[in-house]
């Protein structure tokens, strides 16, 4: 087990009084809080710098781990003395119990010591436990199941870790569900202790971006590239939808950023079905041949049109 | 095959599951963190999301020690940080679809 360099942690000198290490504490504290900073290791950042004040904010665990200091240097192995006892004494007296974060090392020291005291232990539901779900548009339109695997923390009747238990499950995914909501799985969360029921599992959806529709409320919008003379001239395109293709008519004299709804083809929800809306974008051809550029030049005498009439004057 | 639920839970069965006593709740409703349905406290309902953003509540206090006002104010602006990022991911997403050919 690796020993834990509390004082590091929190970036304070191991004399440092205890307003300091409040004041270390809360500054890494709100840095990285997983609800304020969404980085990845920010929670693990978060879980060591809650470790390190669970210890040296409270005088009697720094006490202890001064004197366990002299036995162990940050990173290397670490066992605890034989005949350590911690003052605390009773097993899993602190509070995390069930449902500890915290490292082996800090287990080792201030957690439980199993086998040398039974208490009646009352009964403790499981953590409820959060994961998002990715969910792709197409499987909105529809109810779904969903196989979903996940980890959950062990523990046994002593509130100490075990490996952990891997789980797999179908989850039936309502048609219509939207960015950011909650589907509670009963039951299927942490195990409860003592006899206490299990905790819910809780999946958050998350509408995974698609490569040709963005979402907008209900809405889908399409971006659909235009030659310029299907734009001046109207024309029949193929759309995709998220239910297969269909025709859409582009009226004459379109024009780029121009919206056409083609309704009830966007996202479903419990209520209400969305519109798709095709996004019009005139594209120029690549390159012009020789006949096409004769073409272009005839039509720039013909057609007497300056796009920046307007503009011109505003400057 | 697991089936999905509504969640619709009293006061105190919302107490039971975030563990913490009815006052600090109706604390918490009074500040606005949460908008239970219902108009009295025994006639409370909260919702799935009602509990997940209570729970949210309860992390930032207990963990950046902050007093309810303050974690109202962390987390209406969490919400428009949040809100933000994904308009300006959406409207990134939108303006590449103009650029890119």
């Amino acid at each position: 087990m690796e020993f834990k360099d509390y004082y590091a942690m929190l970036g304070v000198e191991p004399t440092a009084d205890e307003k300091t290490i409040k004041t270390a504490y809360r500054r890494l504290a709100r840095k990285y809080h997983p609800d304020m900073n969404k980085e990845a290791g920010a929670e693990d950042k978060f879980k060591e710098v809650a470790e390190a004040y669970e210890v040296l904010g409270d005088a009697k665990k720094r006490a202890e781990y001064d004197q366990l200091r002299q036995y162990g240097r940050a990173g290397e192995n670490f066992e605890v003395p034989p005949g350590w006892q911690h003052a605390g004494g009773f097993g899993g007296q602190h509070e995390h119990f069930g449902g500890s974060d915290f490292s082996d090392f800090f287990e080792s020291i201030f957690g439980g010591q199993p086998g040398a005291h039974h208490r009646a232990r009352p009964p403790r539901r499981g953590r409820d436990i959060e994961l998002e779900m990715p969910v792709f548009l197409e499987e909105t339109l529809a109810e779904q199941t969903k196989p979903v695997e996940y980890v959950l923390p062990n523990y046994d009747e002593h509130g100490r870790r075990q490996p952990d238990q891997h789980k797999s499950l179908n989850v039936k995914i309502p048609a219509g569900v939207a960015d950011g909501e909650r589907i509670r799985v009963k039951g299927q969360g942490g195990q409860g202790s003592a006899g206490g029921p299990n905790g819910d599992l809780y999946l958050v959806v998350r509408l995974v971006p698609h490569p040709v529709f963005d979402v907008d409320g209900h809405d889908l919008i399409v971006t659909v590239p235009l030659a310029p003379w299907e734009a001046a001239l109207g024309a029949r395109v193929e759309v995709p939808t998220l239910s297969g293709r269909i025709n859409l008519t582009i009226p004459a004299d379109s024009q780029t950023g121009q919206r056409l709804r083609i309704k009830g083809k966007g996202l479903q929800s419990k209520h209400a079905s969305g519109d798709l809306y095709a996004v019009l974008k005139v594209v120029m051809p690549p390159r012009n041949d020789e006949s096409a550029r004769q073409l272009w030049a005839q039509l720039r005498d013909a057609a007497g049109f300056d796009p920046r009439s307007q503009w011109s004057k505003q400057a | 095959m697991t089936t999905t639920l509504t969640v619709q839970l009293t006061l105190e069965e919302c107490c039971q599951l975030v563990e913490v006593p009815a006052d600090s709740l109706i604390e918490i409703v009074e500040h606005g963190i949460v908008e239970p349905g219902g108009g009295s406290p025994d006639a409370w309902r909260f919702d799935d999301a009602a509990l997940g953003r209570l729970r949210q509540a309860l992390r930032l206090q207990r963990e950046l020690e902050l007093d309810w006002q303050a974690v109202a104010v962390a987390l209406d602006l969490l919400d428009e940080v949040n809100r933000l990022r994904a308009e300006n991911e959406r409207l990134k997403r939108r303006l590449l679809r103009f650029m890119e050919l």
